[in-house]
């Protein structure tokens, strides 16, 4: 019994340790707009190792989950095969960025991967430059 | 794999959201040619490393040159378990040259790379050009080598029809050139393009009348193959010294008009309504040079009705006419291209000259049934002239053509009379003449209800809900129409995603046929649900739309071609009627 209940808490955990991506971009800036939450572009590719260390070892974490679903409307745009908007112009991946207004505000490009701390501390830093 | 790549992870320690080099900074990539290897150099940045794995390189044009065997150098480890080169990458790439008279070519390499401080670059591809002859005697010369172990290691794209006749034509000699259009012509022989010319060349045999015999069957078959095959050549010679056009200028609605009259005046001479003759003159010309020509016409009647045969029967052989025309046009080798134009078209012809000379021996003696054939092949004629007009005339007024057609034919077949004494071919000329009239009927039907297709006439009662006014040009694919060279440019290069662009004009027969199967087959619309769709209306052939064929490379519609992230895919570029199926299995990749 216990263990089926330790069981539960656990995947309980993991789903709420979960990103809760956009389907494209459309649909998150229709979703920012509904809910006044800027979106959170994540521009990353194939073959890309860094791109994956962040969903597989920051993103699973609940803190920064959380943290992003709290603050954010995460899209992620692979820059091969997506059309990127014109006013993001990454160079590499993963890269992001903080879009709001429906593209009108446009943080500056966040380049690279980063640990769960360090990616929290700039994402809010860049939140409050943005006046948020 | 990825639980190791997970567990190596946990352990980095990445610098934080570091600002990285640009792409051009990081990697500073050069390459020389010499002794038959290519010397490729990339210089790495500090902290900036090359993935071994996601090196691509490959050599063009792909049949005359090829990579020879080698290996990459030793690489490190890096944190996430893959191959890595940092500092100065160095590697020599031999090249295997199969075409001694080959005088460049392309090396062609795409690299990825990272940066330590967290960062993956998009893969970059450089393009460098060598001279072969500035690299002096050193490199190496392979003959025979086989082909495909160039294709395997390098993964280059498969070639489109148009592109694989180019290919043959560049790499092998003058006569295996030859030997495989006349391969090429005898495959088209197969196709239902030669059917026109069939009831055209018996026609012209039978009207001969007496003094058929095998040997004269031969020679007129003969004579009209080979001014069929001047056709081509002279049109192939044209378009490799101008560049032009051909296609387009052959299907200008003046030309179809002409040649659709001339169809209608060897009708009515097969009637019986009037002999078709050169002067006399030139008859008695001929007839001193042959033997026995000269009676009806001759030999020159039947160079002529070669002659337009070609020009006919032209647009159905479209694609591998179109590739002759690219290698022509690549080489300005006007000699070679026109000689295998000319093979090609022998070996279209052979089947003709089969029959030509059957004809004349199993033709048994002439009679009061010879003039009753010379009214079939009329008949067939005159659905000709329809079947050209259809081409510029609206649908309507060339459903009811046919409608006449089968209606008048009808009544000649004796449909409308007693069937009298003599039973036996009578009622069979009757029921056959029956049936010819009510199929007419039908057509006279559709034509006023508004069927557009000649064996469909009562599609509108078999769908009404669909086919509600206008309703039936909505449910294809929706293009969006494009008019300047430039608009196009700017369109695709906009366009991320894929991007279909067809090349269509309204007396182009294959056009509306892919327009009315293809474009309006479910599952054709849903694969290409994620396309955006342009049209290029090339009807009128104007300076601008010559202008966007030209810089397409394209001789004529129907052309499709498809475009990913702006660059076009060229293995999938398609020119000819393509059915449903077949168009699935070439968007099924993109």
């Amino acid at each position: 019994m216990r263990k089926i209940f330790f069981a539960l808490l656990l995947f309980v955990g993991t789903l709420f340790a979960e990103v809760e991506w956009a389907m494209d971009y459309s649909d998150a800036l229709a979703e920012s707009r509904e809910s006044g939450k800027p979106v959170m572009v994540m521009i990353s590719q194939e073959s890309c190792n860094y791109c994956f260390f962040m969903k597989s070892q920051v993103f699973t974490k609940p803190k920064v989950a959380r943290f992003i679903n709290e603050n954010f409307i995460p899209v992620e745009l692979d820059l091969q095969a997506d059309p990127i908007p014109p006013y993001l112009k990454p160079y590499g991946t993963p890269t992001f960025y903080i879009v709001a207004d429906g593209g009108k505000k446009v943080s500056r490009p966040i380049v690279g991967a980063a640990k769960a701390d360090a990616f929290i501390e700039r994402m809010q830093k860049e939140l409050e430059n943005m006046g948020r | 794999m990825r639980v190791l790549k997970s567990v190596l992870l946990l352990l980095i320690n990445i610098s934080l959201f570091a600002s990285a080099l640009s792409v051009d900074e990081a990697f500073k990539p050069s390459a020389s040619y010499d002794n038959g290897k290519v010397h490729l150099k990339i210089e790495l940045a500090e902290h900036i490393h090359l993935t071994k794995d996601l090196f691509k390189f490959s050599v063009e044009p792909k049949d005359r040159v090829s990579l020879g065997k080698f290996t990459l150098p030793a690489a490190q480890k890096d944190d996430f378990g893959d191959e890595v080169y940092a500092g100065v990458f160095e590697t020599d790439i031999p090249i295997e040259v199969k075409d001694r008279g080959l005088k460049s070519f392309t090396f062609v390499v795409t690299y990825q790379g990272c940066s330590d401080s967290g960062i993956c670059y998009p893969p970059v591809t450089k393009r460098y050009d060598f001279d072969i002859k500035a690299a002096a005697e050193g490199f190496k010369v392979v003959e025979g080598a086989e082909p495909d172990s160039a294709a395997k290691k390098t993964e280059e794209p498969p070639l489109s029809e148009e592109e694989s006749i180019a290919s043959a034509l560049k790499s092998k000699s003058f006569f295996i050139v030859l030997l495989t259009f006349f391969g090429f012509g005898l495959l088209l022989a197969l196709t239902p393009c030669v059917f026109p010319m069939i009831p055209i060349l018996s026609s012209i045999i039978v009207a001969q009348g007496e003094g058929m015999n095998a040997k004269r069957g031969f020679i007129l078959s003969l004579v009209y193959v080979l001014s069929m095959a001047l056709t081509y050549t002279a049109a192939g010679v044209l378009a490799g010294l101008f560049g032009a056009n051909i296609q387009a200028a052959l299907q200008n609605p003046w030309v179809i008009s002409l040649f659709s009259l001339l169809f209608v005046a060897l009708a009515l001479s097969m009637f019986g309504f009037y002999e078709l003759q050169l002067p006399a003159s030139l008859q008695t010309k001929i007839s001193r040079t042959s033997d026995e020509a000269g009676k009806k016409g001759g030999l020159a009647g039947v160079a002529v009705m070669g002659f337009l045969s070609a020009l006919i029967v032209g647009p159905c052989v479209a694609p591998p006419l179109a590739g002759a025309l690219i290698y022509i046009g690549q080489t300005g080798d006007a000699l070679l291209g026109g000689a295998a134009l000319f093979v090609m078209s022998l070996g279209m012809g052979l089947p003709l000259l089969l029959i030509g000379t059957g004809a004349g021996r199993f033709m048994p003696k002439p009679g009061g049934w010879m003039s009753a054939v010379s009214r079939v092949f009329g008949v067939v004629m005159l659905g000709v002239a329809i079947w050209m007009l259809s081409r510029i005339v609206p649908d309507s007024v060339s459903m009811g053509l046919w409608a006449v057609l089968f209606i008048v034919s009808a009544v000649y077949m004796g449909a409308l009379e007693p069937i009298g004494e003599k039973r036996s071919w009578s009622a069979l000329f009757k029921g056959l003449g029956l049936v010819s009239l009510i199929y007419g009927s039908f057509l006279l039907f559709g034509t006023f209800t508004g069927a557009t297709n000649p064996l469909d006439p009562l599609k509108t009662f078999k769908e009404r809900p669909a086919s509600v006014t206008g309703a039936s040009a909505e449910r294809g694919l929706r293009f969006v129409g494009v008019e300047t060279l430039e608009e196009l440019q700017r369109e695709l290069e906009s366009r991320k995603g894929p991007v279909m662009v067809d090349f269509r004009a309204d007396w182009c027969v294959s056009c509306k046929e892919l327009e009315e199967n293809t474009f309006r087959d479910p599952d054709v619309i849903g694969a290409l649900s994620g396309f955006r769709l342009y049209q290029v209306d090339v009807t009128q052939n104007s300076a601008e739309q010559k202008r966007i064929m030209k810089h397409f490379g394209i001789f004529g519609p129907p052309a499709i071609l498809f475009f990913k992230d702006g660059k076009e895919i060229r293995s999938k570029r398609v020119s000819g009627y393509k059915s449903p199926e077949e168009f699935l299995e070439i968007v099924k990749g993109i």
